[in-house]
């Protein structure tokens, strides 16, 4: 088995301030070679932008700004049936109907609250920002 | 989703009235098997009813010949035929007919019922009412004085005088009543469980239209009475099913359908994937404070291929995020990443794949 953590770069010391990688998703071939889509094969480069974090925004005193709220992270969609499902195979490769240039979805209860470009984080995914429709605002008065 | 949260999840729906499932004790109580009788198992009963009234009535002198026994007529209850066969349905004058036990018949329940039509009329027409508790020909008058009147011509019908004390001619007739009626009931052997009244739709409940007079004598079957009497009267193709035991032989018999597996038969139906990473949590202050450009950093590692999940969140399977023909895709991973399986091994999607597919339907 391979091990797909050490093939991904990554920061290769922690930083004071987290460093965020753009990804540049790997080529898969319709007959896909073995681990062809494996993050292995990943192109990143690496630039600097603000990384939300509960620290940075512990100051809020609203008191609905402490209700948790999780968002779904949608990179794509795909119609297929169950009989296409169930013959397939796996490293078989399923294009999905969104383009590269599209951004991922945020999506809280089935609803799309922001859109952002696919990146890394730490050896992490990440979402930077690039669309958001209205931001949420809450009143600071009671 | 695990199995201790999925039978939390169906319990907490059962609570709540939410299920579409009946509880155990609601199917005993609500649920009724769907009876009905072939034609060929209703001329069975029709047949051994005209023979046992033939006989009585040859006995008796009722009958002007044996072939009055093809007379005996069988209707499925309820139904609303009975004016095209030109004989009485029960439930053409429901009102009139007042099933349900009473009395006696409702502490024993295992005798049929029985209703007087005094003559051949259209449906809507009042019935003289009666029920086997009360075959007391004290209480049975229109039917015995209808059997009088066979028995002794219209002259004693029509001009017999009206006197406190009953004649000779109304104590045969009464005594040839209770004849009758103790011959049915030995045809229908009265212990049988018998079903409640008045027959559902679908019960296997059947009328037996016997002529009486100028009128007709309806005899009313429930499916328990039916089943027994095919059971000892008709032959071996028409008996009823009488066990569950009986039901899978026949399930099990070589003429039982191939079952088509689920999936299989849902091979067509289009499924709405999504290929998502994991949930983030953020708080209502973040949410706020978010603005283009910045960075929401999630949970998902870069290592672990993202979930093809269903439309209603559920994951059916995993895959490599990658790119093709300048579209996003994804590359089919094994069930069990990480660790993923050896590099090369070509599988298909395994059993928790299709659980997750099944799932998906339900």
């Amino acid at each position: 088995m391979k091990s797909n953590a050490q093939r991904w770069p990554g920061p290769a010391e922690p930083e004071p301030v987290p460093t965020v990688h753009m990804i540049a998703l790997p080529e898969l071939s319709p007959h896909a070679d073995a681990m062809a889509g494996r993050p292995d094969n990943a192109g990143v480069s690496s630039t600097a932008a603000p990384v939300i974090a509960a620290a940075s925004l512990g100051a809020a005193m609203h008191p609905l700004h402490q209700v948790k709220a999780r968002l779904q992270v949608c990179v794509g969609e795909v119609s297929v049936t169950v009989g296409e499902l169930l013959a397939a195979q796996e490293h078989q490769v399923l294009r999905l109907e969104r383009s590269l240039e599209q951004p991922v979805d945020l999506l809280f209860e089935g609803q799309v609250v922001a859109r952002g470009q696919l990146v890394a984080v730490d050896g992490h995914f990440a979402v930077r920002i690039t669309e958001l429709p209205i931001p949420l605002q809450l009143s600071s008065t009671p | 989703m695990s199995d201790t949260s999925r039978s939390l999840e169906i319990a907490t729906r059962i609570c709540s009235g939410e299920s579409a499932w009946l509880s155990l004790a609601e199917s005993h109580q609500r649920v009724r098997a769907l009876r009905s009788w072939t034609q060929a198992q209703q001329h069975v009963v029709a047949s051994l009813f005209g023979r046992v009234w033939s006989g009585w009535g040859q006995q008796w002198g009722v009958l002007l010949s044996t072939q009055d026994e093809h007379a005996v007529g069988v209707t499925p209850l309820p139904c609303a035929t009975a004016q095209t066969s030109g004989q009485m349905s029960a439930f053409d004058n429901a009102p009139e007919w007042a099933l349900a036990p009473t009395g006696q018949a409702q502490s024993t329940g295992t005798t049929p019922w029985w209703a007087y039509c005094p003559k051949v009329a259209a449906p809507g027409s009042s019935f003289s009412k009666q029920h086997p508790a009360s075959a007391d020909p004290a209480s049975s008058s229109q039917v015995v004085h209808a059997l009088e009147f066979v028995l002794f011509g219209s002259a004693q019908q029509t001009n017999r005088p009206v006197l406190d004390e009953p004649g000779l001619a109304t104590h045969l007739a009464q005594a040839a009543w209770l004849d009758w009626w103790q011959q049915v009931s030995d045809t229908v052997q009265a212990g049988a469980a018998t079903d409640s009244w008045p027959p559902k739709p679908w019960s296997g409940a059947l009328q037996i239209n016997v002529p009486w007079g100028t009128g007709w004598l309806a005899i009313g079957l429930g499916a328990a009475q039916v089943q027994q009497l095919l059971e000892h009267h008709a032959p071996q193709s028409l008996r009823a099913p009488e066990s569950p035991t009986k039901l899978q032989a026949q399930a099990d018999s070589p003429r039982a359908p191939v079952q088509v597996d689920l999936l299989q038969a849902m091979a067509t139906h289009v499924l709405q994937l999504r290929a998502e990473l994991n949930e983030v949590e953020l708080s209502l202050g973040q949410l706020q404070g978010l603005r283009v450009g910045d960075v929401v950093p999630l949970t998902h590692h870069l290592e672990t291929p993202a979930n093809i999940a269903s439309q209603d969140g559920r994951t059916i399977c995993l895959g490599w995020l990658g790119q093709q023909s300048g579209h996003v895709a994804v590359e089919l991973a094994a069930e069990n990443v990480p660790p993923a399986t050896p590099a090369g091994q070509t599988s298909g999607l395994g059993n928790g794949s299709r659980s997750a597919l099944k799932q998906a339907f339900e």
